[in-house]
């Protein structure tokens, strides 16, 4: 009772000065941001005010374009994050799962990761215009590697004592796999995801700088072309939005899949 | 027939050889201890019974199904004691078996936990519980007491001696504690190291077993010993040998 009492008393004390530390750097910015645009000490074309930025937000959004963009470019990170997962989990399996695939395949991979992956643009637009397909594919790109390593690691990484077990229990092949390794290996493979999908954001940004007519990036373009702050900052701040929702959604499936997990694997 | 034939056994591994004609005879319902020092094969030689390590020749006959525990639980983390547990199981007769091995181990209250919410004594009954489920006919103990505290080894230690003595499936149980030998133990044999030999293959007198403090100690002697350790006078600190002197506990039920 005293405790509780106390402590009640603790945190209402260490609320304000929470809040503060949590919440004063970006207010402060904010401010600065309202007052320097306010006082006309920066041009509009070189730093919208926040109400301009805000007035642009709800005119793209009664217009529709907002939407229509942010669904342009979510569909080409999902796509090409899709494209990522699927193949990296096939060739991951089979590289972490078999010492020929291995040498066969990972060599291979691990020199083609090396390469900036931006270095492959104009090879995209060659073979594949700048179409969708080309957007996706980098994307894709973007995505698979971490997916890939970290898929490979966590089943190289899974505890043989556990596989040990189960073969003494005679369990093998695909129920060993079912039962064993995908569930040991599930919490990297998670941790894969979630970087190969901010990396899939950030390529986004680059297929869609590429020469876009829809989407975040044509935006970013188009309020540069037209000397418009208050676009580019609109993009930049739904860039931000759907990042981080992004993100906040894997992390949800990470507690919910892999809550058993004794250390809570940050990356 | 016996429960366990092991006929000239031989393992050696790239230029050290581990044991070499090793041969044991286990008889259904009894428990046999082997001590040695670390390194000298002991767990090596029941990897080989377990099928986990295949050895360089010789033959390993067991009658009927194996369990094993290990030094670690080897718990599935994702899995709850109760799922880890029925993951033993193959069919309706032993997935039935499942509520009541985990009461026989004491863990009835906990099926639904997580191994990250277990004590280690926990995780280890748990793991117990598990390698019970198939009712094996052999049971193979690797030093399944080592990383407990003192306490925990002591509660686990009785439920042990307890479960082993009605279960009677033919155990060999590796350790390297003296006192856990004798209370758990119907025979302990004490190994030389590369390649592991038979030293002693001693009969552990059940007056020793009950607890009784001069056959007890007479034992301990014997065993230090055969292990070539210089100072034979029991160790006041033991937690083991207190367990046989007890042996009316909580576990019996």
């Amino acid at each position: 009772m005293r405790r509780s009492l106390r402590s009640s008393i603790r945190r209402r004390r260490v609320l304000p000065s929470l809040m503060l530390s949590r919440f004063g750097v970006p207010v402060a910015l904010v401010v600065a941001w309202f007052v320097t645009t306010a006082a006309g000490i920066v041009k509009p074309y070189q730093f919208a005010s926040p109400s301009a930025v805000l007035a642009e937000l709800t005119d793209l959004a009664s217009r529709g374009e907002l939407w229509a963009n942010v669904l342009a470019s979510i569909e080409r990170v999902g796509i090409g994050f899709g494209l990522a997962l699927v193949l990296a989990v096939v060739i991951g399996a089979a590289v972490g799962s078999s010492r020929t695939a291995e040498r066969a395949i990972d060599p291979t991979l691990q020199a083609l990761r090396a390469v900036p992956s931006l270095a492959w643009v104009p090879l995209l637009l060659l073979w594949l215009g700048i179409g969708e397909t080309a957007k996706v594919t980098l994307v894709a790109i973007g995505a698979f590697f971490p997916i890939y390593v970290a898929l490979v690691t966590g089943i190289h990484g899974v505890d043989r004592k556990l596989i040990e077990v189960a073969r003494l229990l005679g369990v093998r092949g695909v129920r060993l796999a079912a039962s064993v390794l995908v569930p040991a290996t599930l919490p990297t493979l998670l941790v894969g995801m979630r970087i190969g999908l901010t990396q899939a954001w950030l390529f986004l940004v680059a297929a869609e700088l590429l020469g876009a007519t829809k989407g975040l990036g044509f935006l970013l373009t188009d309020g540069q072309q037209t000397a418009r702050t208050d676009e580019i900052f609109v993009a930049i701040l739904l860039f931000a939005v759907c990042g981080k929702l992004s993100e906040v959604g894997l992390r949800a499936i990470e507690r919910r899949a892999v809550g058993w997990a004794d250390t809570v694997v940050t990356a | 027939m016996k429960a366990i034939a092991i006929d000239g056994l031989s393992k050696a591994y790239s230029d050290k050889l581990v044991f070499e004609d090793f041969s044991l005879r286990v008889e259904r319902g009894e428990v046999v201890a082997i001590l040695g020092p670390s390194g000298c094969g002991k767990s090596t030689l029941l990897r080989c019974i377990a099928g986990l390590e295949r050895p360089d020749s010789g033959t390993v006959h067991i009658a009927g199904e194996i369990g094993m525990i290990f030094q670690e639980p080897r718990l599935f983390p994702w899995k709850t004691v109760r799922d880890n547990v029925a993951f033993a199981a193959r069919n309706r007769a032993e997935r039935a078996r499942v509520d009541e091995t985990i009461e026989l181990v004491g863990l009835a209250s906990a099926q639904d936990r997580l191994p990250k919410h277990l004590s280690g004594g926990m995780a280890q009954r748990a793991a117990l519980a598990r390698s019970l489920v198939r009712r094996p006919d052999v049971l193979l103990l690797d030093e399944p007491l080592a990383a407990l505290d003192a306490l925990r080894r002591l509660e686990l230690g009785r439920a042990l001696a307890d479960i082993l003595a009605a279960a009677r499936t033919a155990s060999i149980l590796v350790t390297h504690d003296v006192d856990e030998a004798i209370a758990l133990a119907d025979r302990a044999i004490v190994l030389d190291a590369h390649p592991a030999r038979v030293r002693l293959d001693l009969r552990v007198d059940p007056a020793a077993r009950a607890g009784e403090p001069i056959a007890h100690d007479a034992q301990r002697t014997t065993l230090l010993r055969a292990l070539g350790v210089e100072r034979a006078r029991p160790n006041p600190n033991s937690t083991t040998r207190s367990l046989a002197a007890d042996n009316s506990d909580e576990f019996a039920s």
